[in-house]
């Protein structure tokens, strides 16, 4: 009963984050994704260095992928991600056919308009913790009919 | 042993050592050419024996190291080869002395020697002596190969038989082998134990490895190797076992790492005789010829892979760590196993050799510890880990000039100092001042840096080395200042201003080389100081070149072109040019970064090019130097200037300047906070300049007008250029102040533009020569509006009116492409108010085609007027002067002839143009003809004003237009001949006949095509009802109504009837025309109202009264 | 007890250093703390080099003596986010254990950890916070007092 209601309580905060960044109160048009992107970022960094405390060392890309979708997707949104693909070539595609921040907001195509802004710290979340693990990359994600996500993730290398 | 090598490396135990010693005056080059020419030896094919042996050589080789032989047969020098320059007999004849003496030392160890005598003629003096060869020059000697492959096959063959004799030594109790520590321990041992034999039987399997090693066997070497060191384990003989399992790890390494750099020559470096016998490189051993074993059969007896390899090589150092003496073997060992595993990419594994190497305890002088701490230095830079090494390196170097030595060594100090540039990350072989990227932050160590920095500065400067020293400095001003104190920033820039003018003085920025010959780019100061933004600048407005034909040209020939999109957006172009020979400007925002300290900048100018359309020689522009001072932590502006000397494209790049004595040049295309990476500005052709007199734009040209008057301003213009003028264009426009205008509108004031403000501008003489003036004549005229709103307050204020008059004028190159530069001035106009027509009405008069004119004037100014107008014969009027006084009103009325319509012929060829309204262009020109045929003058004479009035924009109404219109048909009427037109009134006797005659003319300038003509005749009862039953009257003779056709411009038709009046009383006659004929000139369709009701556009038509009476 | 202990970043700055409060000079601890990036480094590397071995040792943050000095043992510690931690203890001290060093590089990627979650801190920058400050300097030495040679 409290696991859940935490849960509920980081969805609620998450739903106001979005519609105080979409309020009027800041001065940011067109720039809202791009400001909760950065916030998922800052926190998926933080994120990074707790969830991976107690792991043990990563050897290489894919096991910090397979981290990602376990160990990271399990803490935030109790569960999994459903499937992992790559093309071996630094893009990975995470599948999560319910995603939780999408799950009370529409099943099928009503709102799905309003899908990236809810998308978009999710987003942010994944970009961060990878940042963190020394992956640079660039994470969006593609919406067809909610609540499933495909997250998309395309390693930046130097 | 007390001398360590440094450069020790595993190869060594395959190659026999040669002496080198040189005597006698040899020159420098001439010992370089002779030792190449033996170096070149180092491997040598032996066809007889079947090997392929393998010699290093070394000049000085110390005897002491040769007393190690037994234990270590590479150390000893096996030949000694003396190179000697010699001038005389006498020479000779010593240097042969010497070298038998220094032959000497080696005797003991050497098999055999040579002497090489240069500098005699061999003719002249031969001295035959065994061993001793003697030639001119070290280029005469033509015969050095046969010399030195020969004295080499010598030393192998001693050896070669050496071996044998080992190999096959049977004898039952040979004796014990001893390093040379070992001497005094040997003899406490049992002699007779079994132990001692196994121990003497290892000893000398391991000592016919070592030399099976030199003389190219290396099955044979691998098999005692192996032998021996179960032998010396057996009985625990460290130091022997120790050194037999190095020798097992060296012969492995040679065999199974070939590629490893350290071991060059053994694997692929190809000499003159293999190359001749076509073996593949690839194998190792395919150049030992046939029998040799392969690297499959050798790998069997080498080590088991890396980790085995490690593990024996760590044996064997340990062996050697128990024994004290063995201190230099030892840290040799270690050298040596480094170098393999740095090969095999085993940094860890190498590192910990290293690490032991470092501890080893060792006997040795100052200079022989800094030389310690570069080669291990050297090692981790091997191995990548720069860190380390660079931590080393700075031991060194510290070493160098420690404080209880005499005579610190700067120059050495510094060469380290320099190493560790790369493992603090101090990258200045690559640092051209240029920042990376502006948002990745600065990653380094800056304790670690700083402390290196300073180090380095401070030896830089001991040595004398300034310029390397500000350059470290710079690099610490640059990057690191955040992490100085102001103190030091001060001190840092005070040291680099005092040493920058000492530079300056002698040779100005040549390349920096660091000791170890790495060259330095030369370094240019992007960030200090910091250019955050650079716009180039309009010029003055006087100055600016325009286009004239101000259409823009595209320059793609199609409309819109999707490549168009895709041009490089970094070219920043501009949208406004600048002139030949004209001062341009750039304007630079510069910061100082730094916490203290001004920045004194000198030689502070644009990097530009330019790309001339034309063929020019010489300078295409030119770029002005300032110099600024910074202040810190501030920003300021700088205007730069540059001045084209052709037309064409200008690009500016970047800008340069000096500081500290560092000139750097800094390119937009690398400062990516800017965006852009050049700015592209078109330079117009040289263009004249003009100059108005008063020469000041602010200084308006003022003058006062009434409405109606006229004014001439003159400006003088000059000419201040070297070009001709011959284009002047002058266009001008008005406007009013807009705080006039809110204000004026509201009282329907004369609206101000063209129309009633003219603006004239005589033409000036052309061509105006350079340093000549002439005079531009501005005429002035305040037009006259009719005045609509009568409830105006007639106190009105001055209204103001601005004249713009722009000259555009250019010479002839300027024109040819199009360009010009414009002048400006403003003529201000104050326009008192005065006469304004309240009211201009047409009437209709009763004369055929002439009509009244009312004009009500009232006098708004504060002075009476005096109306005049024209004496006419045409013209009706009360009198021809009027007073009017201030604030009265007047009203004047003309009787004048009806005006033609002098409108374009084009729209009066079609009937049906008439068929709309008058059009505006009509009324305007009927207005302009009613002034001028008025002629209206008014005069103030108190102030002895003149002007005119014009009722050419005054608004007439549409009736008063029609009233205007002179009608197009004149009607003449005669009654039996008598003209009563102007009367319309005759007297006629009942029952006689009366001829009726109508002439119509038309006068209009168009043919009418059909022209209907009805004869109305009725009786007016005076009651409001016409009787028009006449039947009984009259008699009409002849048809009442008649059509022409196709009346032509200015012909006459003629309307006739014959009357008879059959009783007394007053009868009308009228001449109609029919209207069914609409299109008829003399009618003009309402087309506001939509219907096609029609009207006369002149009422007049024939009428007559006729009163008949009885005889 | 260590007498110097390191955090270093990432892209191998400086984030943290720490040294006993009677270190003379404390430079010398940023040369070896630094040097120790190079073997760190390399042990980081093999593990993604070697794909045969799949020795849980080397899955594990701690990576035990990097080198040894003569004075100073030099302790290494990484984690997967490539954050280093280096503890320098003297060499005389020799009752320290090897699990005592994991478990105090253990709290230090905790207090680490915290430091990272805490809002007020801009990630890549110094650490500033004093919780971790106190948890790190638990881990030092505390100051000796100065032996007097002349007592006997």
């Amino acid at each position: 009963m409290q696991e859940d209601a935490t849960n509920v309580l980081f969805e609620l905060l998450h739903d106001e984050l979005i519609s105080y960044v979409y309020s009027n109160d800041i001065d940011m048009k067109s720039k809202q994704i791009s400001i909760l992107e950065s916030h998922g970022f800052r926190i998926g960094q933080s994120l990074a260095e707790q969830l991976t405390k107690d792991s043990s060392r990563f050897k290489d890309e894919l096991e910090i992928m397979k981290f990602v979708c376990r160990d990271f997707w399990s803490a935030m949104y109790q569960k999994q991600v459903d499937n992992l693909r790559t093309n071996h070539q630094g893009v990975y595609v995470l599948q999560d056919n319910c995603f939780k921040l999408l799950k009370r907001i529409s099943s099928g195509k009503q709102y799905l308009e309003f899908a990236p802004r809810f998308l978009a710290i999710p987003c942010g979340f994944v970009r961060g913790a990878l940042a963190n693990l020394g992956i640079n990359s660039i994470v969006t994600a593609e919406v067809i009919s909610m609540p499933a996500v495909k997250f998309q993730i395309m390693i930046q290398r130097v | 042993m007390s001398i360590v090598d440094f450069s020790a490396a595993p190869h060594h135990h395959a190659e026999i050592l040669i002496c080198i010693q040189v005597a006698g005056n040899l020159q420098a080059q001439q010992l370089e050419n002779a030792l190449s020419k033996i170096r070149k030896h180092t491997r040598l094919t032996i066809a007889d024996a079947g090997r392929v042996v393998y010699f290093r050589f070394q000049v000085d080789a110390s005897p002491e190291n040769s007393k190690w032989g037994i234990f270590q047969p590479h150390r000893k020098s096996m030949g000694f080869i003396m190179l000697a320059g010699c001038s005389t007999a006498m020479d000779v004849a010593l240097m042969h002395q010497k070298f038998q003496k220094n032959k000497e030392v080696f005797a003991e160890y050497i098999f055999d020697s040579r002497c090489f005598v240069f500098g005699i003629d061999n003719a002249m003096l031969q001295q035959n002596k065994a061993e001793v060869y003697q030639y001119s020059d070290v280029e005469a000697w033509k015969t050095c190969d046969r010399d030195i492959k020969d004295f080499l096959t010598s030393v192998f063959y001693v050896l070669e038989s050496k071996r044998v004799h080992i190999a096959s030594d049977k004898s039952d109790r040979p004796p014990l082998l001893t390093a040379p520590f070992e001497a005094n321990q040997s003899s406490n041992s049992d002699s007779d134990s079994r132990s001692f034999r196994k121990k003497t039987f290892g000893r000398w399997k391991k000592h016919l490895a070592d030399i099976s090693l030199l003389a190219g066997l290396y099955l044979e070497a691998l098999q005692n190797y192996r032998i021996a060191i179960d032998a010396l384990g057996f009985v625990n003989d460290q130091v022997w076992l120790g050194c037999a399992l190095e020798g097992l790890c060296v012969v492995s390494a040679i065999v199974l790492y070939p590629q490893g750099t350290e071991i060059p020559q053994i694997s692929f470096e190809k000499h003159e005789d293999v190359q001749k016998q076509t073996l593949d490189p690839k194998n190792l051993l395919s150049w030992n010829l046939t029998g040799a074993p392969s690297t499959m059969e050798l790998s069997k007896f080498c080590v088991n892979g890396t980790e085995d390899f490690i593990e024996k090589y760590k044996d064997g150092v340990i062996c050697y760590t128990r024994c004290q003496d063995m201190a230099v073997v030892e840290v040799e060992a270690c050298i040596k196993a480094t170098k393999v595993l740095s090969t095999l990419r085993k940094p860890l594994k190498a590192a910990e050799f290293i690490q032991n190497a470092i501890y080893i305890g060792l006997n040795i002088t100052h200079a022989e510890r800094i030389t310690k701490y570069d080669c291990m230095a050297n090692l981790y830079t091997k191995i990548n880990f720069h860190r380390k090494s660079s931590f080393y390196k700075r031991i060194a170097a510290m070493q160098c000039v420690a404080p209880n030595l005499e005579q610190p060594d700067w120059f050495g100090c510094n060469l380290l100092l320099q190493g560790t540039l790369l493992g603090s990350k101090l990258d200045l072989t690559n640092d051209r001042g240029v920042p990376d990227d502006s948002l990745t932050p600065y990653y380094g160590w800056p304790q670690i840096q700083l402390r290196i920095l300073h180090e380095l500065i401070f030896a830089s400067r001991r040595i004398g080395d300034n310029q390397m020293a500000n350059r470290y400095t710079v690099y610490l001003l640059m990057k690191m200042n955040k992490h100085l104190t102001d103190a030091e920033i001060k001190e840092y820039c005070l040291s680099l201003e005092t040493s920058a003018n000492k530079i300056s003085q002698e040779k100005e920025t040549e390349l920096l080389q660091l000791q170890d010959g790495t060259i330095l780019p030369s370094l240019h100061l992007y960030t200090l100081p910091i250019v955050s933004s650079v716009s180039p600048q309009r010029l003055a407005e006087h100055l600016r070149p325009y286009k004239l034909n101000s259409s823009k040209i595209s320059t793609s020939v199609f409309l819109f072109s999707p490549f168009s999109q895709q041009t490089d957006d970094t070219t920043h172009n501009i949208d406004f040019q600048w002139t030949v020979n004209t001062l341009s400007e750039t304007c630079l925002k510069i910061t100082n970064p730094l916490s203290v300290h001004n920045l004194r900048l000198t030689g502070l100018k644009l990097i530009c090019e330019m790309k001339s359309t034309e063929e020019k020689v010489g300078k295409l522009f030119e770029c002005h130097s300032v110099a600024v001072d910074v202040p810190a932590q501030a920003s300021i502006d700088v205007s730069l200037v540059v001045v084209p000397y052709t037309h064409g494209c200008i690009h500016i790049t970047g800008y340069e300047f000096v500081l500290f004595g560092i000139k750097s040049r800094c390119l937009f295309s690398l400062m990516p906070w800017l965006k852009v990476n050049e700015f592209e500005i078109e330079v117009a052709p040289e263009l004249p300049l003009l100059q108005k007199t008063p020469s000041s734009s602010k200084e308006n040209l003022e003058v006062d007008l009434y409405p109606g008057e006229k004014k001439t301003v003159e400006v003088q213009l000059s000419n201040l250029s070297d070009i001709t003028i011959d284009t002047i264009n002058v266009t001008s426009t008005v406007t009013m102040p807009t705080v006039m205008t809110s204000f004026l509108s509201t009282r329907s004031r004369p609206r101000l533009d063209d129309s009633t403000f003219g603006f004239k501008c005589r033409d000036i003489n052309l061509p105006l020569l350079p340093r000549q003036r002439d005079v531009l004549v501005v005429e002035l005229i305040a037009k006259f509006e009719n005045y609509e709103d009568s409830n105006v307050i007639t106190n009105q204020p001055d209204a103001r009116y601005e004249g713009h008059v722009k000259l555009r004028y250019t010479g002839i190159e300027g024109r040819n492409i199009n360009w010009c530069r414009e002048e400006k001035f403003v003529v201000s106009a104050s326009l008192h108010p005065g006469l304004f027509v309240e009211k201009l009405e047409v009437l209709p008069s009763n004369k055929q085609g002439q009509c009244w004119v009312s004009i009500t004037l009232i006098n708004f100014s504060q002075q009476s007027v005096v109306i005049s107008s024209k004496r006419d014969g045409n013209i009706e009027n009360e009198a021809s002067e009027q007073i009017v006084d201030r604030d009265e009103q007047v009203q004047l009325q003309f009787h004048i002839p009806a005006l033609n319509i002098k409108s374009s012929k084009a729209s009066l060829e079609k009937y049906k143009s008439w068929n709309v309204a008058p059009s505006s262009e009509c009324v305007n020109n009927l207005q302009t003809q009613l002034s001028e045929l008025l002629d209206l003058k008014w005069k103030i004479p108190e102030s002895q004003r003149s002007g005119t009035i014009d009722l050419s924009t005054c608004s007439l109404s549409r009736d008063s237009v029609v009233n205007l219109i002179k009608p197009p048909l004149l009607w003449e009427v005669f009654f039996n001949d008598g003209d009563v037109t102007e009367t319309g009134h005759c007297d006629v006797v009942i029952s006689e006949p009366y001829t009726l005659t109508v002439k119509i003319t038309n006068k209009s300038d168009c043919c009418i095509p059909s022209l209907d003509a009805d004869l109305e005749l009725f009786q007016d009862q005076l009651n409001g009802f016409r009787e028009w039953n006449m039947e009984d009257c009259l008699l009409c003779l002849s048809s009442q109504s008649q059509n022409f056709q196709q009346v032509e411009p200015g012909s006459v038709v003629e309307f006739e009837c014959i009357l008879v009046f059959l009783l007394a009383g007053v009868y009308h006659v009228r001449l109609h025309r029919a209207p069914s004929n609409l299109c008829d000139v003399g009618h003009v369709m309402r087309t506001s109202s939509g219907n096609e009701q029609c009207e006369n556009f002149h009422n007049f038509s024939p009428k007559l009264i006729v009163s008949a009476r009885v005889r | 007890m260590a007498v110097c202990i390191g955090v270093i970043a990432k892209e191998n700055y400086p984030l943290y250093i720490r040294c006993a409060p009677n270190v003379e000079n404390e430079v010398n601890f940023h040369f070896t703390v630094h040097t120790s990036l190079d073997v760190i480094e390399e042990k980081v590397a093999s593990l993604g080099k070697s794909t045969s071995i799949s020795t849980t040792d080397l899955r594990e943050f701690y990576l035990g003596q990097l080198y040894p000095s003569e004075d100073y043992r030099i302790y290494g510690y990484v984690t997967n986010t490539k954050v280093k931690f280096v503890i320098v203890v003297e060499a005389a001290n020799t009752q320290l254990r090897d699990n005592e060093v994991r478990s105090m590089f253990r709290r230090l990627h905790n207090a680490y950890t915290d430091v990272i979650c805490n809002p007020f801190h801009v990630p890549g920058d110094k650490i500033k916070s004093k919780s971790f400050d106190s948890v790190a300097s638990s881990m030092i030495v505390p100051e000796r007092k100065k032996e007097n040679p002349l007592v006997i």
